[in-house]
């Protein structure tokens, strides 16, 4: 049985300062980051995972920058409080906004990183279809001898399973880069699930771009309905540079279920999931409709 | 291995040698006997543990002291000043917040951050700043009521 | 009798406890640190059903440990619950046995230096296990063709006979049920299913227990019952009573969890006896959930009615899924029976309840002890009923309740008494009132995606167990009061305060009948040793029994302190009389008619002294011989989001009849939680197992046993509480409980509402927005 009260190993821990030195660490076998420990500390006290060194990334300098000039960058060390903060985000980029909004509370957004949530992996990570729908990408370090080697990972290639992604053991994601978006755009960001603190049964995030009546483009994409979370394509596709009606909401909607494919655990039911995904999807691109049109 | 820490806790600063896998709600708990924070879940899901880590509100069961030295914590025991009650401290006493009193001290760590951030707060607010605090008693009313009252008196407190 | 103008009760003061709770100072037990003090961690079983073929703590032991298993320990058996008389407690339990019959059943104890130490120690304790076929459902379990659950069992020194894993039945019948439907116009007949809540008190029940040089213990327990733990920790460890000191010290919340000795309490003094030191065990979360939870029921409930709604006849059958261990479903059994029989006149009636051992965690009361389990299919059912007679809920069941002059026997057969005081008219027309009854929506007739819809259910409790004839339930309190030589008063008694403020209610009753202000009232540390009996904090009778000796022992206490004054005042003990003087904070003894004349209490007390008369004090045991019923209406207003099957709560009317209140504020919040923890057990809250695992489904976690949150309830000011004006003659000045009640009608009125807005009767809780979904589904294809 799972102890939480305590962590009865020990293990190496190590609070790196520079970016260098955080790569170093990584190099040691079994050695796992910790950004702000919120999924890290849980899965090493219910048994999931047992790490021999820790190395902390949360004072790395280079991790800490926060940069909005068009496209948005956020490093890897920044809290999802702050991020909040920002009020470009929450005026822009209501859909991340809404996502980050909705995790935990907020004694977990105080110490967790979008980073972290993204490396996780989860299916239902919750920034991760607002960011997907953002085409944001990761920027992943690794040591090459003595130097740092950077490269850009798209966001829809970096996940490959249920708690898997491309990274290597020694890999490290240095920041998550936003390209610039639309003026005439809106997104929003919808979960489903059991109570207000709680992983998604469902979710779903959508960015879209309004001409006049038309979407001339619309990115959704849906969280906890497959292996990992996703771009609901068939979908874009049948709705991309429609016009906004309430009736082709009605009459696309269900090809979601195309696009995801749900399972049966403990939050909820596939059959359940796969009722609500259509409108769950038809809400979010509501709301995100009003907001590219300045409606709310 | 053994890290050294240097904290200061309500003011008072302290110098200890923790091991890695030490949490900070232990070490506050039965290193330096401030007792105020609970363990109630250890896995983040009660918000009974919650201290202040420069002002803001975290979980000490998810975190590892040694990842916090050189940092400020404030705990239960440190915001009655002189004695004398913090406002939400007594509005938590007079809208008859407490039952058991266990979720009690996080509560109130988290409702402070809570003002000290928004000193104002609607009750959807309150409601969403305190949705990581169990409270198997209360039903929340009271406290939400309090959180409320609370941020009344500490603006008449501040205006004196 | 009336109601009379008090002093005291009816007002809010600060509870005597809230400044050590808002400041982080209250100990609870998990908090308790002794010198040379051990941390002790529970070993528990990682199968369902197993025997240890072999344990060998060889290097647990070198790693400094101490360790007990079975072979350790005495192997008496016994059940953890002593709130029932011996004949009616069923013993299954053992210290630590061979045999594990749950995943998290104990089977050994390590202790050692420091938590992390211990935690180490356990995990180096080597066991070999036979692992044997595991039940678990009740079905499976009276399939049973292996090893039973429970080979041995015994009902005093007798040992009783376990066919296919049947812990108990029982059978109860008045009138004549068959000539009684045939005399019915209408029948509605149904199965229920409830689920099985944990009660997820905050703090893991904890304890502390230091060995002392004289043979004795000293106990720091999480307990509702003080004295029964120490009784059975006397027996199991054959210490006398007057060396084992259970300590009273506040829980993180019981919710009944607490009514047994939990085995972390007999476990800790186990260890701490083998290791001569003293030893705290604070077990995690995930340990915790494996060891309580409230009794899931599955039954069928039919009631018959005539064309004017009188009802005449009904029939429950039920089955209630136990797990590994009786904690007393005996006495469950009879109460399901109970609660049913007592919510409306049934003149026919037959009951069956069969209880089913079932290798998961042991069930246990939890805030209701049944009536919400049983007062959700009374009140779905009465709902149908009247939805078939075309009558108006609220008319059908005024017509039918149990109140004022009848006879009840919520607390099982043989705890019956007579109904003094009633509330429920006004309740439910108030309450009616208070929420739009009359303008809620026509099911049939809502359309829309949102759809609101309005509930009601009403239910009781028993204050206490009391009745004119003692039954199977064990019901009396001790208390002790004395006037101090400065005019204030000490309150020593066993009972216990889970939070709802039971002790300053006690309190609050000495102060009114002494006569001094609510601040003038300590309340005395207490222990077993030196306190009488009290028989525990349950059944909702803390006010009412507890409070209830506490007043009736300050009376006695008066009545000394009046005969001191009579002697110094001159006059006859018959013509004084005290009050309160709040400006200068002390009691007065006046002689009535002539306020003139009068004498402040300090000074009587302090005259006796030096006459040497002695002090005004007073000690009694009592056993009330009623238990009123605290009867509560709830009216719930739910917005259901009919494609997602999402329920909303948006708005709540609480109606309590506790009699007097005593102390408002805290009786409010007894509402507010009855409703937080009801609309839970409605909407969310269940344990389930992994049935090739025997583990639960959430794995211990609670991040994945939901419970609402604040988020997820309404606004401070769409909860509305109000109480009915009702005085209870038998009670302390009027008073009788709310506890229990605030929760026994919520599920119901949750459902209710929930079908008002979907035209659905939901039958088994809790209803997931999933079967929402379903049944709209099912609806919508005809
Ligand atoms: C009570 C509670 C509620 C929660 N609710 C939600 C919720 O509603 N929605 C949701 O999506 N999540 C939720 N979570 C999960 C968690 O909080 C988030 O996933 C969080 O964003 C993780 O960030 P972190 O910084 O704490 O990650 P950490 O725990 O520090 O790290 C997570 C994982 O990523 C790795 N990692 C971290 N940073 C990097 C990096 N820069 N490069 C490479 N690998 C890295 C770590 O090694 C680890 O494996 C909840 C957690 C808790 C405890
Ligand atoms: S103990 Fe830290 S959140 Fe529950
Ligand atoms: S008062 Fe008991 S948990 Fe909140």
């Amino acid at each position: 049985m799972a102890d939480t009260k305590i962590i009865d190993y020990e293990f190496s821990y190590n609070k790196a300062a520079h970016l260098n030195d955080a790569l170093r660490h990584l190099q040691e076998k079994g050695t796992r980051i910790l950004a702000g420990g919120t999924d890290l500390i849980v899965r090493i006290k219910t048994d999931v995972e047992k790490p021999t060194g820790i190395i902390d990334i949360s004072d790395v300098e280079e991790l800490q920058s926060f940069v909005i000039d068009g496209k948005v960058e956020i490093g890897a060390a920044v809290k999802l409080s702050s991020i909040l903060k920002v009020p470009v985000i929450r005026e822009r980029y209501m859909g991340l906004y809404e996502a980050i909004d909705s995790i935990g509370a907020v004694q977990i957004r105080n110490l967790a990183t979008l980073a972290g949530n993204l490396c996780n992996a989860s299916p239902g990570a919750d920034s991760a279809p607002p960011l997907l729908t953002l085409e944001a990408s990761v920027e992943v370090a690794s040591l090459e001898g003595e130097n740092v080697e950077k490269r850009v990972v798209p966001l829809r290639e970096f996940f490959t399973g249920p708690g898997k992604t491309i990274l290597k053991s020694d890999e490290l994601v240095t920041k998550i880069i936003i390209p610039s978006i639309d003026s005439d755009s809106g997104s929003a960001f919808k979960k489903i699930s059991r109570v207000k603190l709680d992983i998604a049964k469902i979710s779903c995030a959508v960015y879209l771009v309004a001409e006049g009546q038309i979407m001339r483009d619309i990115r959704i994409a849906v969280g906890a309905a497959s292996a990992k979370p996703k771009r609901a394509e068939s979908l874009e596709r049948e709705l991309k540079g429609k016009k906004f009606e309430q009736g082709l909401l009605e009459e696309k909607a269900n090809l979601i279920n195309k696009d995801i494919s749900p399972i049966t655990d403990i939050r909820s039911t596939e059959e359940y999931r796969r009722n609500v995904a259509p409108v769950l999807v038809r809400d979010t691109i509501e709301l995100a409709w009003k907001r590219a049109k300045g409606a709310e | 291995m053994m890290i050294p820490v240097e904290l200061k806790i309500n003011g008072k600063d302290y110098s200890l040698n923790v091991k890695p896998n030490e949490l900070l709600l232990n070490v506050l708990r039965e290193r330096l006997n401030l007792l105020g924070a609970k363990y109630g879940c250890g896995i983040g899901e009660c918000g009974a543990c919650t201290v202040l880590l420069n002002g803001k509100a975290v979980l000490s069961c998810l975190i590892l002291a040694a990842s916090v030295s050189g940092q400020e914590i404030t705990t239960i025991e440190g915001i009655s000043e002189n004695n004398k009650l913090h406002p939400l401290q007594e509005a938590f006493i007079e809208e008859g917040a407490i039952q058991c009193g266990f979720c009690t001290p996080g509560m109130v760590m988290t409702a402070k951050a809570l003002l000290d951030e928004n000193p104002e707060p609607g009750y959807d607010e309150i409601k969403e700043a305190i949705r990581g605090n169990l409270c198997r008693c209360t039903g929340y009313v009271n406290i939400v009521k309090a959180i409320k009252s609370g941020s009344k008196k500490l603006k008449e407190r501040r205006k004196e | 009798m009336s109601k009379k103008e008090y002093f005291i009760l009816g007002k809010d003061y600060p509870r005597k406890e809230d400044i050590a709770r808002v400041t982080g100072k209250e100990l609870y037990p998990s908090d308790i640190s002794l010198p040379g003090m051990l941390t002790g961690k529970i070993l528990r079983s990682p199968y369902p059903h197993a025997r240890i073929k072999r344990i060998d703590f060889k290097r647990a032991e070198a790693m400094g440990a101490v360790c007990i298993s079975y072979k350790d320990v005495p192997d008496t058996y016994f059940n953890q619950r002593l709130v029932s008389v011996p004949k009616a407690t069923y013993k299954d339990w053992q210290i630590l046995s061979d045999k594990v019959r749950q995943v998290g059943d104990p089977y050994a104890v390590v202790a050692a230096e420091t938590e992390e130490l211990a935690s180490r120690a356990a995990r180096a304790v080597e066991v070999e296990w036979e692992v044997l076929p595991s039940y678990l459902s009740p079905e499976e379990s009276l399939k049973a063709e292996g090893e039973l659950i429970h080979d041995r069992v015994y009902l005093e020194d007798r040992e009783i006979p376990i066919e296919k894993n049947i812990a108990c039945t029982r059978e109860i019948v008045e009138g004549d049920v068959e000539k009684g439907f045939k005399e019915a116009d209408v029948i509605v007949e149904n199965e229920f299913v409830t689920p099985r809540v944990y009660h997820c008190q905050l703090e893991p029940r904890s304890c502390v227990c230091r060995p002392e040089p004289d043979g004795g213990i000293t106990v720091w327990p999480s307990t509702q019952a003080l004295h029964n733990t120490r009784i059975l920790l006397g027996q199991l460890f054959d210490i006398p009573l007057n060396k084992v000191n259970v300590v009273r010290i506040p829980g993180g919340g019981h919710f009944g969890s607490g009514i047994h000795t939990n085995s972390v309490i007999y476990l800790t003094v186990a260890i701490a006896l083998k290791a001569g030191r003293p030893v705290k065990i604070a077990p995690s979360r995930e340990e915790d959930i494996y060891d309580h939870c409230r009794y899931p029921t599955r039954y069928t409930l039919k009631l018959g009615a005539k064309k004017d709604g009188t009802l005449v006849a009904g029939e429950m059958n039920a089955l209630v899924d136990i797990g590994s261990h009786h904690i007393q479903a005996f006495a469950f059994l009879g109460v399901l029976a109970g609660w049913w029989h007592s919510l409306y006149r049934l003149p026919n009636m037959k009951y069956r309840g069969t209880a089913v051992y079932t290798n998961k965690a042991p069930t246990c009361a939890m805030q209701g002890y049944g009536a919400p389990q049983v007062t959700f299919g009374v009140e779905t059912t009465m709902s149908m009923l009247a939805e078939k007679l075309e009558m108006d809920p609220l008319k059908l069941r005024l017509k039918n309740y149990v109140g004022l002059g009848e006879i009840f026997w919520g607390q099982g057969p043989s705890v019956r008494s007579t109904i003094y005081s009633d509330g429920v008219e006004e309740l439910l027309t108030k309450g009616a009132e208070l929420i739009g009854w009359k303008s809620r929506p026509d099911p049939k007739s809502q359309t829309g995606r949102f759809r609101r819809g309005i509930g009601m259910a009403r239910g009781f409790h028993t204050s206490g167990t009391g009745a004119p004839v003692p039954g199977e339930v064990k019901d009396y309190s001790t208390a002790m009061v004395k006037i101090n030589e400065d005019g204030s008063v000490d309150l020593l008694t066993a009972l216990m305060d889970h939070g709802g403020g039971t002790l300053d209610a006690a309190a609050k009753l000495v102060a009114e009948e002494i006569g001094v202000p609510f601040e003038k009232v300590g309340i005395s540390p207490a222990d077993t040793r030196s306190t009488g009996y009290d028989v525990c904090t349950h059944a909702t009778r803390g006010v009412y029994c507890g409070g209830g000796a506490a007043h009736e022992v300050a009376r006695m206490a008066k009545k000394i302190l009046l005969e001191y004054a009579s002697r110094i005042l001159n006059a006859p003990v018959d013509a004084l009389k005290t009050m309160p003087d709040f400006e200068r904070n002390e009691g007065i003894i006046y002689v009535d008619g002539m306020p003139e004349k009068r004498i402040t209490i300090a000074e009587v007390a302090q005259t006796a002294m030096n006459n040497d008369w002695g002090t005004a004090i007073a000690v009694k045991s009592i056993r009330k011989v009623h238990c009123p019923p605290a009867y509560t209406a709830y009216f719930v207003e739910v917005e259901v989001d009919t494609e997602t099957g999402e329920v909303k709560i948006k708005k709540v009317v609480a109606g309590s009849d506790a009699g007097v209140v005593v102390n408002p504020k805290m009786a409010k919040g007894q509402l507010h939680g009855g409703f937080y923890r009801g609309a839970g057990m409605a909407l969310l809250e269940d344990t389930d197992y992994d049935l090739e695992t025997g583990k639960l489904t959430n794995k211990g976690l609670i991040v994945d046993y939901k419970m609402l949150g604040s988020a997820d309830l309404p606004d401070p000011e769409d909860f509305i509480t109000f109480f009915a004006d009702t005085y209870e003659p038998t009670g302390p000045l009027g008073a009788k409980g709310i506890g229990e009640a605030a929760l026994n009608p919520v599920p119901a009125a949750v459902a209710a509402a929930i079908q008002n807005a979907t035209g659905v009767w939901f039958t088994k809780l809790p209803i997931l927005p999933e079967d929402i979904l379903n049944a709209m589904k099912e609806r919508e294809n005809g």
